[in-house]
């Protein structure tokens, strides 16, 4: 018997969603200027202004500031039958099923 | 509210008709039309955003993504029903490429209007609702920024696999809270 995945479906959701009490306001009064909320300059992302979520936890997610700028990276896959023998190929293998 | 966007590696794979979805986004509910109740209950929440993809089906050359807008109102609580009121293509760009994407809700019209990068504004309209209520009354207040793949089920020893990695700089709002 081979080693067995059972992953259907899957969709991996990574967001960042205002805080509600930083919330600004939305209406525009057309082309409103806008104003800078965030630069991402920081070592770590504010807790302040954003919080992250995953709403699927098949996936694999990562999110960070890299570079001066907000990194946002998923990845998913979906299996269903036998894992072929040998090192997976992708990053997203990486969860290989119990020998 | 607008953020510069730069798709640095997007793939998509498929082993089925059901193509593999590799997506980022910027969206959020902007008004209730009546319904809804925060915080959880999201029944006619009016959504909007765009969304750049790459689908294992594309007919684009590699390394090319599209940009589209959408409009969206929740049909239930949870919003798991969530039909399309409207969408618009903005566009396309390359791996690597900044463009900046902007949203706004234009309510004196019963519209939202889109950019991405330089390309045109795009509007999309919905009907007057009965009643508008301002997004902290919303089922849920929130506006994101999303990486969303999404792959189908396989037999077999096929695979899908969906990935994407996605910079996001200079995000602004029309207030500072």
């Amino acid at each position: 018997m081979g080693r067995r995945a059972n992953r259907h479906a899957a969709a991996g959701v990574i967001a960042l969603l205002l805080v509600g009490s930083a919330t600004p306001q939305w209406r525009v009064e057309a082309q409103q200027a806008l104003v800078l909320y965030d630069d991402f300059h920081a070592k770590l992302i504010d807790p302040g202004r954003w919080l992250g979520l995953d709403l699927d936890s098949t996936s694999e997610q990562a999110r960070e500031i890299k570079g001066n700028a907000l990194r946002l990276a998923s990845v998913c896959t979906a299996v269903l039958g036998l894992w072929p023998e040998g090192r997976p190929d992708r990053p997203s293998d990486s969860r290989t099923p119990p020998r | 509210m607008e953020a510069e966007f730069r798709v640095r590696e997007a793939e998509a794979d498929s082993c089925s008709a059901t193509p593999a979805v590799a997506a980022a986004f910027i969206s959020g509910s902007f008004f209730n039309g009546g319904g809804g109740t925060p915080p959880n209950n999201r029944t006619n929440d009016v959504r909007a955003g765009v969304t750049i993809r790459r689908a294992s089906d594309s007919a684009d050359p590699p390394g090319v993504l599209r940009g589209t807008a959408f409009l969206t109102k929740c049909g239930d609580a949870q919003c798991t029903v969530n039909p399309t009121l409207a969408f618009a293509a903005l566009g396309t760009v390359s791996l690597k490429e900044r463009v900046r994407v902007r949203v706004e809700w234009d309510d004196a019209n019963n519209q939202f209007v889109f950019q991405f990068g330089d390309s045109p504004p795009e509007s999309l309209g919905y009907g007057p609702p009965d009643v508008v209520l301002p997004a902290q009354d919303a089922g849920v207040n929130e506006k994101s920024l999303q990486v969303r793949n999404t792959v189908s089920g396989c037999t077999g020893e096929q695979r899908s696999a969906a990935f994407m990695d996605l910079h996001v700089d200079d995000v602004r709002v029309n207030a500072v809270p």
